[in-house]
């Protein structure tokens, strides 16, 4: 059952993944399907021939711009929001043990979304450029302002967290609401595209750094799952087996809202992606920790590149954010998963 | 009656421990000693402070005041890895996740023992492999927890605790919801393990349990040890009335030579 690779000496030993590479494969043929199809699809539309001479440096000089300036950012973009996304929710749902806990549904998103929505209507003069820092920094102050909260009173219930997590981002909600009510029409505009999540200007920063957030993520995944396999057996059991509950459920809360919290800053919050891709996922193969965190990622991935994809080219040359997409089609999911649970 | 018990070497030790929840004390200064290879039951009534002093010993909750030892060591100051390389603990409700099965349960039992460098060895593979052997899972070793019946379930997560490869295991009652019949079966499984020199404290619900295989039982009351000592001294009529509030009549069992309890059924007098 448990494969393990060990050195010679037996020094170093490691538990790999029993099951789950087939469908690692086949949803990273997906991913290149679709990255294929982003880069080559739009109102400039390539042939595959053409792609390819681009990506060799054999093209002219318009298809080298709109696949390196344009496209192919935007792609990787759209896969590394999807993937943190993922990631960051499927964190949270084994720390709440609460398979409907997401980062938008906790305020992690409202936070960033007030800030960089308050900052557009009282300050327009605010260079948009550095939006996501002020969206980083709203996101994680109001982490943990919920974190606060939910410590006061008794005992560390995971579900305190989600459930006063859901009462700030309706407050939050309303506040932004507030600010497009009363702020001047232009500025309430160019608020509300930002709100709508869309990749379609993200640049080689914004993947610069997600891919940094993504790479760490990759690197940690090894330790972070060994923790989250003891967790799963409930907190008592898990001290019994030596984890350090309290501090491990601040580290990981606080590389969840992280997470969440550099994708909405990058492409503006982007729903469901973190509460229906490590569900998909678990639905996919039955695996360990680790290899779900990476089926995780993978499935957010194409997610957010598919709905980026479709909201591009189906209504074109009409483009519909990627994150309206991703909400149209996630409620319905959202409320199949709910009721399939309670069933 | 053995009210005060001198342990030469006690492996697990309490002194003046009070803990609770939230302000409220529910353990209000406890002394225990546990020896080595000790099995010892925690009985008294709902809310006398048995479950509440397992899970201080456990560091599930930190005392408000007083220490918890164990092989002298502060538990709530040694790291808690090693403490688990010591001593285990099977919660009252631990979670089984779907589709994890009975290898996997027993192989988590490991986890104190590993490191991100280190994370199978052949100990590894032994301890498991034997804690499933001693528990009689091998059988279904690579089906599903969830898919078995409670009895199978409970001897799953003790194989857990066995792989843990300590000398203490504290199990918060460790029968509750079994069929008597299983019931029997987990205590039988204790007492063997208590045979093979591991040291038990287990909480129960069920008076007849203890009295029929602890070594030791403790009765608490109002969070306080009121009295404690082998089940046949310890376990009278009148110590029945003072824990529990109890009528009943105590009997010996032929065989074994254990107390026995029976309520007093009839109307109120």
């Amino acid at each position: 059952m448990t494969r393990v690779w060990a050195s010679k000496t037996g020094r170093f030993s490691v538990l790999l993944p029993a099951a789950g590479y087939g469908v690692l494969a086949v949803l990273a043929a997906v991913l290149v399907v679709f990255f294929i199809g982003q880069v080559a699809l739009g109102t400039y539309t390539l042939s595959l021939a053409e792609v390819w001479a681009t990506l060799t440096g054999s093209a002219q000089d318009m298809a080298r711009t709109v696949v390196f300036d344009f496209r192919i950012p935007r792609a990787l973009a759209a896969m590394l929001a999807g993937a943190l996304l993922a990631v960051s929710g499927a964190i949270l749902q084994a720390l709440t043990r609460n398979p409907l806990a997401d980062p938008s549904l906790v305020g992690v998103s409202q936070g960033g979304a007030l800030a960089v929505v308050s900052t557009i209507i009282l300050f327009p003069a605010f260079p948009p450029a550095l939006r996501p820092l002020v969206a980083f920094v709203g996101a994680m102050a109001v982490a943990a302002l919920v974190q606060a909260l939910s410590d006061k009173g008794r005992g560390r219930n995971a579900l305190r967290f989600i459930l006063i997590g859901i009462a700030i981002s309706s407050f939050l909600a309303a506040l932004i609401r507030a600010f497009l009510t009363y702020g001047d029409i232009r500025d309430s505009m160019s608020a509300l595209s930002w709100l709508a999540g869309s990749v379609h200007s993200s640049g080689w920063q914004d993947v610069a750094i997600m891919g940094a957030a993504l790479a760490v993520v990759f690197t940690t995944i090894p330790a972070v799952a060994r923790r989250l396999s003891v967790l799963q057996l409930g907190e008592e059991a898990a001290t019994g087996l030596g984890l350090d509950v309290r501090l491990n459920n601040r580290v990981l809360l606080f590389t969840s809202v992280a997470l969440a919290a550099v994708a909405v800053a990058a492409v503006g919050p982007l729903v469901f992606i973190g509460l229906i891709a490590p569900q998909a996922a678990k639905r996919m193969v039955r695996t360990g920790a680790g290899m779900h965190l990476l089926l995780t990622a993978l499935t957010g991935a194409i997610m957010v590149i598919a709905a980026d994809l479709a909201g591009r080219t189906l209504l074109s040359p009409t483009e519909i954010p990627a994150g309206v997409v991703t909400a149209i089609i996630g409620a319905p999911v959202f409320l199949l998963i709910m009721l399939r649970r309670n069933a | 009656m053995l009210d005060q018990q001198t342990i030469l070497s006690p492996i697990l030790r309490t002194y003046d421990l009070k803990a609770g929840y939230e302000g409220k004390t529910i353990l209000n200064g406890v002394d225990l000693d546990v020896g080595q290879g000790e099995f010892v039951a925690l009985i008294g009534p709902n809310g006398c402070g048995k479950s509440t002093l397992l899970k201080t010993m456990a560091r599930i909750l930190t005392p408000t005041s007083g220490v918890a030892e164990l092989n002298g060591r502060a538990v709530h100051d040694t790291p808690t890895r090693e403490i688990a390389k010591a001593m285990a603990l099977l919660p009252q409700t631990p979670l089984t996740p779907d589709g994890l099965t009975v290898r996997e349960l027993v192989a988590q039992g490991r986890f104190p023992h590993q490191t991100l460098w280190r994370q199978w060895t052949k100990a590894d593979e032994t301890a498991v492999h034997d804690a499933m052997e001693a528990t009689d899972v091998l059988q279904f070793a690579d089906r599903p927890v969830t898919a078995l019946s409670g009895g199978q379930r409970q001897r799953c997560w003790i194989a857990m605790t066995l792989a843990q490869d300590t000398d203490v295991i504290l199990l918060d009652e460790p029968t509750t919801y079994l069929d008597l019949k299983i019931q029997i079966d987990v205590m039988q499984l204790l007492s063997k393990i208590a045979a093979q020199g591991r040291t038990l404290v287990v909480v129960l619900h069920e008076l007849n349990l203890a009295a029929a295989y602890a070594d030791r039982v403790v009765m608490m009351r109002d969070g306080a040890i009121v009295h404690q000592g082998h089940p046949a001294e310890c376990i009278t009529a009148e110590t029945l009335e003072d824990v529990f509030g109890l009528r009943a009549r105590v009997m010996t069992d032929p065989d074994t030579g254990r107390p026995v309890c029976i309520p007093m059924t009839g109307p109120a007098a």
